[in-house]
């Protein structure tokens, strides 16, 4: 009996290679770093007041009737579909000094990882959109983690510019519309606003920033303070064969045909 | 990089290491660091004023003016090539009349092919066509274009001043027949191009008469470029039959049909209908007219220069009027400021140039493969990125996926088109550069990510079907692909003249249109593209089209 093969995630055997394999495992457990209780967490996706009840856009699953759909029993639905939730959306900006991910990792793992949410990557930023509990329930995975660096990541919903600016004097990315602020007594960013920037009546700690060496050490970025571009040597070829396939592939699909065994 | 553009930059940011990481925001004044935000803002209070309805309101604090504005330094730009500094403002199409300019003027050009309504009258009329001739229809038709009837009595006619930019002239490669045309009526490739490069565009052209007509300005402003074939077919028409005297029905007729159209070289088609304009807009500008657009050549053998002239130009047509003017409207995200901006893309550019002489032994020396193209994208976006490392004030002056992704594709796409004078080379390492190579190394891509144009065009790039592959000269904002993106039609035409160029092409698509725009008594210099908007940016570019003679002095 032939052994199951195992995914192949991500190309290349250097560290930021590594990480972006961990990042796209969706077995991957990331390390707790900070407690964000679910009240402040409310509170900065701005979506419902803390302690409101959800709002839903349609009956408990439960107790609709709907037509057979054998779909239906291959797929359960996500807690926030069970119970008819609105979508709502929570959106980061990563800066590219080291933020532990970015735009487009975080596409990709969302994808793989999270269950009923919709995505989209720009340049800066990353949209998630889902069920309002099951947001809650991704978002909280995504600030109380590992994924999350309170100086170089953040939460915005409008207004995401600051992603390639250089760091303010504490280190942390530029926000036109001042979300946040660095406690220098208590060491860590307290955010005054929603992501919306809507003024908060109770500031937020998301705590404090990670030293710099751990964030190069966990980059998932190459350049040249992590893994110089040119020694991802691995990568680049796999993303040349890819690219070699695709224009011959849409030229006449015989030439990138498998050959039969014979 | 050189250090003259690290300096720059400095000063842009008033900086003296360009290399730290940290800085200050928030307190540098918000919007009133700008002089020309500043100046809106007064303005736009006196309007109010006068007119009873509020617009601009930037110093509004509250939600009325949005996103607080200048948190950050709103660095000036020095035009490359220029000493003008310039702000951002400056770069947006409705505040700069020489970016208009440029695009009216290729929207009120039209290109008549005159031989077969030469052949007509001589075969069906049975008149003789004559250089003398020629030059007494051209004068005709001058009158004519500048609406001065000529066949119908009792007409309204136009104003010379307000038409003044309007010319019908002769572009031909028979230096015989061109030595017998009124100067005034031609467009002497002799004098515009140096001699060997004249020759060659002659070449091209053959000893076929083309009509080069510019209607006026002020009508495409009034209407839009789908009127220029018709203005001109309609005038054109008028004048041939006063110049040869011509009557008649049917024989007219197919005359009228023949002289008006079946030569008529359309310069851009027609979009479809959700985007609205009709022929002779950007949107249907093919890529390879960009090249032959561009004049820089005429004055330089040096292909990088001629490069960065004619991405400026591409940047201008398609981001600032087809993308913001068309398509979004209102505010705009100018990334081609960036282009044509403190000599950076002239250094990434000549960077590139030089590996591939190094390498490959000079221009269009590479033979075409999935290698070269692989080599030579690497070492562009590589190095642009280790630019952007070691320069945090560059990756912030760019601080937006578009422009870098700009600086990545366009880059990489000059490189492989210097290095194998191959259109289809360059147009994949330009996709392959979003769609993989920047992509990977940063885990982020360019505008809104948008790398779906990339990768449909790679499965599709040597695929030669319409709305699919198309090569590269011909494809254009049009393309389905395409016109999901803001940017790559602003970045696309660079692997189409950077091929060319290192071939020593003297043209790109059409000896005719490049012939068509070396005519230097156009409002817009297309020899000098930045040098041209950076008068704008300073306002002293005076642009046509004015109606300063039929309204009360201010």
């Amino acid at each position: 009996m032939t052994e199951k093969p195992s995914p192949n995630l991500y190309p290349g055997d250097d560290r930021v290679a590594e990480r972006r394999r961990f990042i796209l495992d969706p077995k991957s457990k990331f390390e707790k770093l900070r407690e964000i209780p679910d009240e402040d967490l409310v509170r900065l996706l701005g979506h419902r007041a803390p302690g409101e009840k959800y709002s839903s856009l349609h009956p408990s699953l439960d107790e609709l009737k709907l037509p057979e759909d054998p779909i239906r029993e291959l797929v359960p639905p996500t807690d926030g579909a069970r119970h008819g939730d609105r979508i709502r959306y929570i959106q980061f900006t990563d800066s590219v000094y080291h933020s532990p991910l970015t735009p487009i990792f975080r596409g990709r793992m969302y994808h793989v990882r999270y269950r009923g949410i919709d995505t989209i990557t720009y340049s800066g930023r990353e949209l998630m959109e889902a069920r309002e509990r099951d947001l809650e329930k991704y978002s909280k995975e995504l600030l109380e983690t590992e994924l999350f660096d309170p100086a170089r990541t953040a939460i915005r919903g409008i207004t995401v510019h600051g992603s390639a600016l250089r760091l303010d004097e504490n280190g942390l990315m530029f926000d036109a519309r001042r979300r946040y602020y660095f406690d220098k007594e208590r060491g860590e960013v307290v955010y005054t606003k929603d992501q919306m920037a809507v003024p908060m009546d109770t500031p937020v700690s998301v705590g404090k920033p990670l030293p710099e060496d751990v964030l190069l050490k966990k980059s998932i970025v190459y350049g040249l303070d992590t893994i110089p571009y040119r020694e991802a040597k691995e990568l680049w070829e796999v993303t040349g064969r890819i690219f070699e396939m695709h224009v011959k592939g849409g030229l006449d699909p015989k030439l990138v045909e498998k050959k039969e065994k014979p | 990089m050189r250090g003259e553009v690290v300096e720059r930059l400095k000063k842009a940011f008033g900086e003296e290491d360009a290399t730290k990481r940290r800085t200050k925001f928030y307190d540098l004044g918000g919007w009133r660091q700008s002089k020309r935000k500043t100046e809106f803002v007064e303005f736009s209070r006196k309007l109010a004023a006068e007119r009873g309805i509020v617009g601009y309101q930037r110093e509004r604090e509250d939600e009325i003016g949005g996103v607080p504005l200048g948190q950050r330094l709103l660095e000036n730009f020095n035009i490359t090539g220029t000493d003008v500094i310039c702000e951002y403002d400056d770069f947006h199409q409705i505040n700069n009349a020489a970016i208009q300019q440029m695009a009216d003027d290729i929207r009120r050009t039209a290109i008549l092919g005159l031989d077969m309504a030469h052949m007509i009258l001589q075969n069906r009329f049975g008149v003789s066509v004559t250089p003398e001739t020629i030059n007494r229809y051209l004068e005709v038709a001058n009158h004519a274009m500048c609406g001065g009837a000529v066949a119908q009595e009792h007409m309204a006619e136009v104003h010379p001043g307000l038409v003044k930019d309007t010319s019908v002239k002769i572009l031909t490669g028979d230096d015989e027949l061109a030595a017998h045309i009124d100067p005034q009526f031609l467009i002497n490739l002799n004098r515009e191009y140096p001699e060997e490069r004249a020759e060659k565009v002659k070449e091209g052209i053959g000893r076929h008469i083309y009509q080069v007509t510019r209607i006026p300005t002020i009508a495409v402003r009034i209407g839009d470029g789908g009127i220029t074939r018709r203005w001109n077919a309609n005038q054109s028409a008028l004048a041939f039959i006063v110049a040869y005297k011509l009557g008649g029905g049917s024989v007219l007729a197919d005359f009228s049909l023949t002289a008006k159209h079946m030569q008529y070289v359309l310069l851009a088609t027609p979009t479809w209908p959700r985007r609205g304009p009709k022929d002779n807009e950007p949107g249907g500008l093919p890529y390879g007219y960009i090249g032959d657009i561009c004049q820089t050549d005429a004055l330089t053998d040096d292909p990088v220069r001629y490069c960065a002239e004619a991405s400026a130009l591409a940047g201008f047509y398609y981001i600032s009027i087809w993308v913001n003017n068309y398509v979004i409207g209102g505010v705009g995200a100018s990334a081609v400021a960036y282009f044509c901006s403190d000599g950076v893309l002239d250094d990434f550019y000549q960077h590139i140039a030089d590996y591939v002489k190094d390498k490959y032994g000079g221009f269009a020396q590479a033979k075409p493969s999935f290698d070269v193209v692989r080599d030579v994208t690497e070492e562009a976006v590589f190095y642009i990125l280790e630019q952007y490392n070691r320069y945090p004030l560059l990756l912030e002056s760019h601080w937006g996926g578009a422009i870098r992704f700009g600086m990545l594709q366009s880059t990489a796409a000059v490189g492989v088109g210097l290095a194998t004078g191959h259109s289809l080379a360059a147009h994949l390492a330009l996709h392959y550069t979003q769609a993989f190579v920047g992509k990977e190394a940063w885990g982020r891509a360019g505008f809104g990510s948008g790398d779906s144009v990339d990768h449909i065009s790679i499965a599709y790039a040597a695929s030669v079907r319409p709305d699919e592959g198309l090569v590269p000269e011909l494809r254009g904002a049009n393309m389905p692909q395409d016109s999901t993106s803001a940017l790559i039609m602003a970045i696309e035409p660079s692997s189409v003249f950077s091929a060319h160029a290192a071939r020593g092409d003297p043209w790109v698509l059409s000896p005719v249109v490049k012939g068509a725009f070396a005519d230097s008594s156009l409002p817009f210099d297309f020899k000098r593209i930045r040098a041209e908007v950076a008068r704008g940016a300073l306002r002293e570019f005076m642009p046509e089209g004015e109606r300063d003679l039929i309204k009360p002095a201010r």
